[in-house]
Parts: C-alpha cells; structure tokens; sequence
C-alpha cells in the first residue's frame, strides 16, 4: 500500500515537473503559465516529499542510498526550495521558473537507475552518513541557485528586476552558503572515513572532485569578500566552477571505481 | 632596500592574498591534470595516494599554503582582535555628504543600543558596533586548516591501522591485534574480549548486507558492534568489523589418534570462492569451497542462500607435491580418508575481520574540522557593523560599514534598523 503510494506520488512529481517546466519555457508567449507553472511547481514538491516520506518508509531509511532516491532527493529540494521562496517572497515569485529545468533534469537521469527501495547497506547505517548527505543537499542547492543566476547574468538577464549589486549580493551569497554546505559536508566526511576505513582521506575520484568544487568556490568566495569580484567576472567564474559541483555530485552514478558507488549490484547465491 | 625592508617585504608577499590565490590556483591545476586522470583511468588507488602525498610538487604546494596561511592569518588575527577590544568604529568617517538621520543623537543611541549595539560616546559623536567578534572568525577557520595540517601529520606518524581475523569463540589478543604500539590499558582490555557470534544479515538473500555485527563478551557484559557503529575502547582507539568469513574445524586423526584440531579461518565467502590452508600435523594442504545453505538442485550441487543453514564444504587434501590426496563434499561430522590419515570436518564456524585503529592525532583533526566549520559559520553569519552618527551644523549625519559588504551595505542595514532616516 505504501509502495504503491510512493510510485504514485513520484509520478506525480515527475509529471509537475514537467508541466512547470514546460509552464517556464513558454511564459515568454504566454503569461497565463506563470500562474501554472508556479502551481505545478508547488505540487511536484508536496507529491515529492510524499514520495520521500513514504519510500523511506518502504526502504527503512532516509532516502539517501543510490541514484535513484538522490536524484528524487536531489530534485524535491530544489524545488521545495523553489515554492517556498516564490511563496514567502513576492520578489521571488517566478524563482521556480529557473528551478523547474534543473528538477526535471534530475529526475529524468535518476529514471535510468534502479527504483526498488533496499536498505542500507553496512557501512551507509550511521547518522554521520544522514548528516554528510543533508549538507551535501543544502550545498547543492545554494551552488546550483549560484550558478542559475550567474548563467542569467552571463545571458544578460536580471532575475527578479534585481539591481547588477544586489544580483552580485546574492550569488556572493549563495556561493557563501554553498561553500559552508560543501566544508561541513567534507568535513563529517572525513571524520566518517576515518571511523571506517582509518583513514581520513582517500584519493579517490569523488573526494578529489568535491575538493577541487571546494577549492573553486573557496577561491570564489574569496574573491567576492576581499576584492569586491562582481559583474560578469563573478558570473563566470561560478559558471567554471559547475561542471566541477556536477561531477562531484553525480559521477558516482556512472562511474563505479569508486567507494561513493551505491547502486550496488544485488547478486544472489545461485 | 635593506635587509629588514627586504625580509618585510618577503613577509608581506608571503601573507598577499594575491600569493594565496596563486598556490591554490596551482594546486587546484595539480589536482586537476595530475591526480584526476589516473583516479578516471583506473589506476590504484595506492598509486594516486603516492602521487597525493608524496609527490615533491604536491609536498610544495602543502607546504606553500600553510606558509601563507600562517603569514596570511596571525597579523589578520593580531589586527582583529585589536580592533575588537576597541569596538568602536574604525572605517565608517566624517563626511559632510554624509546622510541626514532625521532623530536627535540620543534617540539614535537609544535606537542602536536597545539593537545590540555597543555604543561609544564622544562630544556630539556616537560610535557604535556590532559583532565586533565576527572577523575573529575567518582567523578561526584559516588556523583551524593549519591545526588539520597538523593532526594530519601526526596521525600518519602515529596511527595504529592493526586487522586480524577472530574467530567464534576466540579471544582478540589470539590474533594479531595486540601490538607494542597499543596502550597497555587497550592490550589489557583485549585480553578480556571475547568473540561470541558474528552476525551477518542480507537483503532477501542478495549480496547487500543489511547487518554485519560483531557480538563479544566482556567481563561478563555483552556489546555488539558493526563496521558504523565500532566499539570505543577509549576516546582515540576503536574497533570494528570490516568483514566475516567462514571458519572450517578440521580434526586430523592417524591410527585412532587426534593429531590436530583446528579452526582454520578461510576465504571462502562468498560462496564460489576457494581457499586452502596448511595442516602442519600431515604437511597436506587442505582446500575448500562452501556451500553454506546446501541443496541438490537439477542434478547439480548449490546454495540456497547465504546463510550458513545446512553447510557443506566441496574438500580436497593435496600432498606436497601438489596431488590431490582425496576430493569430496562433506557435511560436518563427515570425513575425507587417505594413507591412513582421517580429516574430518568437526562443525563451520564464522569469524570476523576486526580493524582496531588508534590515533594520537584524532583529537587535534576533530578540533580543527570543529574550528574550520565554526569559524566559516561566525564569519559567514555575522558581519560587524560599525556606525557613526553625529551632529554638525544643526543635522544630525551618519556613516556605516558592513564588513565584507562595504559602505553602501553597510549605511542600508542601518537605514533597516533606525526609523526616520533620510
């Protein structure tokens, strides 16, 4: 019963999704979609944490473990994020119509891995892992709000008739909060490592990409905080930065030669 | 330039952010064509470690960093805390284009103060400040990297990294796990530790492991443990289970007489996996493949699942020279025969890899990454504000600095905090 809930609402979601995202692409001709597209996205958030809710009850934990369930996490706070923004700040009305296109990407890449709830595998049962990958979203989400608005920038577009300083305030901002997001995140990561492994850092494709993303946004941060870096200059150098958050988030999701990889193969005896 | 001026120089470029930006534009560039593409293509992991850490360009970029680091962050730090103990405004100036506050000084005062500012008054001044502590932050999070330096350095000079396999029933200082560089109090509280049981547990009898925990027995109390949640044996050593395997018991009997008795911890899981292992009492070697869950399926011999249920062991024994002696699949109690020697399978047991790990270095990393986070979070959440109002010619004028944020910033959360500004 449950399960079936969780299917349904996921489709739901996924169907809102599309709808707000499609609602995005054609507010230009048709301003009726603001209000549909905005009312889809608000739906794809409640029907996704429906989904969420009632599949970590399926699989007995939070909806961490494989593409699938990240790519759904991934994109329900995105566009969580989106509706409570565009709800709570009149300014911010139409922030869904940048977050709906990010959601419906995720979505539509967490399709092509394995849906069946299973349950955490040994080494993912501790709150140290639940706490790594919470900052890991809340980072995510500040940096992928970065980027948005650095490539709107960049496009020659000014979201939310926000004034250049007060557009360059906010991806300082957003970069700041990433940034804090990515350090907490590597960091009970590393402490987590060591209570596995005895180690506190291994070479290894995710670790090395997150911590490139690290130095990348560090550097960025920087920038903004002491030599005032705006404009274009600033929009730029976060746009370089994103392949860098991408591959750090997702890679694991194609590229298995790493300790990050968790659509594990169930193989059974016979 | 003399020497001084010169060595002042040296030090000014050492702590320049511009120099920072550099070393970690380099270091990011290493990482990026030099660490990435071997972890892409597969190369082990062990290789990459080596280039990671050991690698002279990497070391001097380490190296770099901290230098600047440290040149960046004590004189900033110094600098902090003296404007800190001051807390009173030292950017926000008198300016005769300055705004008009349309309330009388005392009002402002009032206004700031009853806001958390800490106000300062002059003649016809009033200097105020808030979060006067929060640049100390960003000083914080940059000792704090050099503090995580550091622990690491003493953990890889320091750090126990010991795995043994114990079996059922067997003591952990029976395996290898007591060592020289282990406090005598965690060899002590070794020796009373006894292995009961190893419980593994799989997701609807797939290879994906729901549980794997280790259950001892210690001075009468019962712990049990996993690979995430290790057993604590004091607040800078741990131990946990990595792994389980199966455990044979082979009795060895020649002319009526036991030989050997042994439990043999083998490499046989999972099931498919063969190993083999030296009976000392014969010279043989001793193979095995399990069957932990036996059926006859189709004529063929299988495994229903997992779980050691109904076990059998496909047994081979082999002379020196390598001929096989006798091969069989033999359920416990059941014996394999040969020149008058008699190896019988007694019972399977499980046993588990333990990894005990102990670091002098543990504390000093978790203060750091404490620090690090900490540090950002005050620096990132708080801004010091520093404010000036004053009265001249008749009209009360005011002036502000955000920190971080500049003038402009810095004059609006003002104009957010006191009402009637023009």
């Amino acid at each position: 019963m449950i399960g079936s809930i969780s299917q349904a609402a996921y489709a739901l979601t996924v169907a809102a999704a599309a709808i707000a995202c499609a609602a995005a692409l054609v507010t230009v001709v048709w301003r009726h979609a603001l209000t549909i597209g905005r009312f889809a996205n608000a739906i794809a958030a409640a029907s996704g944490l429906t989904a969420l809710v009632t599949r970590s009850i399926v699989s007995g934990h939070l909806p961490i473990f494989g593409t699938f369930e990240n790519t759904l996490t991934a994109a329900w706070a995105i566009m969580a994020t989106a509706a409570f923004f565009s709800w709570r700040f009149p300014v911010a009305r139409e922030v869904w119509r940048w977050a709906a296109p990010w959601a419906l990407a995720l979505l539509l890449f967490g399709t092509r891995f394995r849906a069946e709830p299973v349950p955490l595998t040994i080494s993912e049962q501790s709150l140290w892992v639940d706490a790594h990958v919470l900052f890991a979203w809340v980072a995510f989400v500040a940096l992928v709000g970065a980027s948005t608005l650095a490539i709107l920038r960049l496009a020659g577009r000014s979201p939310f008739a926000l004034a250049a300083e007060d557009a360059d305030d906010l991806l300082g901002r957003l970069v700041l909060l990433g940034f804090l997001g990515l350090t907490v995140m590597l960091a009970l990561g590393s402490l987590y490592l060591y209570v596995l492994f005895a180690v506190f850092w291994r070479w290894e494709v995710v670790e090395t990409l997150s911590l490139l993303a690290w130095l990348g946004y560090g550097m960025i941060a920087h920038a903004r905080l002491f030599y005032r870096m705006g404009g274009r200059r600033l929009a730029l150098a976060v746009v370089a930065v994103l392949p860098l958050l991408l591959l750090a988030f997702w890679i694991w999701s194609v590229f298995p030669g790493t300790f990050h990889f968790f659509d594990i193969p169930l193989v059974r005896s016979y | 330039m003399g020497i001084r001026g010169r060595v002042t120089a040296a030090y000014r470029l050492l702590g320049s952010r511009r120099l920072s930006f550099w070393i970690l534009g380099a270091g990011a560039a290493l990482l990026l064509v030099w660490i990435l593409p071997f972890e892409l293509t597969g190369q082990p992991e062990a290789t990459v470690e080596s280039i990671g850490s050991a690698w002279a360009p990497m070391r001097a970029v380490y190296g770099a960093v901290a230098v600047a680091t440290l040149a960046c962050t004590v004189p900033r730090l110094l600098r902090d805390l003296a404007r800190a103990r001051r807390w009173r405004s030292g950017r926000a100036r008198l300016s005769d284009d300055a705004p008009i506050l349309k309330v009388a000084l005392d009002e402002a005062e009032r206004e700031l103060s009853k806001a958390g500012y800490r106000t300062f008054q002059e003649p016809a001044t009033v200097r105020a400040v808030k979060n006067a502590f929060a640049p100390l932050g960003g000083s914080i999070a940059h000792l704090a990297l050099l503090a995580l330096a550091a622990g690491l350095l003493v953990n890889a000079a320091a750090v126990t990294n010991t795995t043994t396999r114990v079996t059922e029933g067997q003591v952990f200082t029976d395996g290898a796990l007591k060592g020289d560089s282990i406090d005598e109090a965690v060899n002590r509280r070794l020796e009373g530790i006894r292995l009961e049981r190893i419980t593994p547990g799989y997701f609807r009898d797939m290879l994906l492991f729901e549980r794997l925990d280790a259950t001892v027995l210690e001075s009468g109390r019962v712990n049990t443990f996993s690979l995430a949640q290790p057993m604590w044996l004091d607040p800078i050593t741990h131990l946990s289970v990595q792994d389980f395997g199966f455990a044979p018991r082979f009795r060895v009997d020649q002319r009526g007489r036991t030989i050997q008795d042994s439990t043999i911890a083998m490499s046989i899981f999972p099931p498919g996996s063969e190993d083999s292992a030296h009976l000392q009492s014969t010279g043989w070697t001793v193979s095995a493949v399990a069957y932990p869950d036996y059926a006859r399926r189709g004529g063929r011999d299988v495994t229903m699942s997992y779980n050691l249920r109904n076990p059998r062991l496909l047994v081979s024994l082999a002379d020196p020279s390598g001929e096989v002696l006798a091969r069989r699949l033999i359920a416990p109690g059941e014996s394999l025969a040969s020149r008058g020697t008699t190896v019988t399978l007694v019972g399977v047991s499980r046993y588990g890899t333990f990894r005990l790990t102990r670091s002098a270095g543990l504390p000093i990393i978790v203060l750091a990454l404490v620090g690090l986070v900490g540090g950002l979070t005050w620096r990132l959440l708080l801004r010091r504000h520093d404010v000036i109002v004053w009265q001249s010619g008749g009209v009360v004028r005011y002036d502000a600095w955000l920190d971080m944020e500049g003038r402009t910033a810095g004059r609006r959360a003002l104009e957010n905090l006191v009402q009637g500004v023009s």
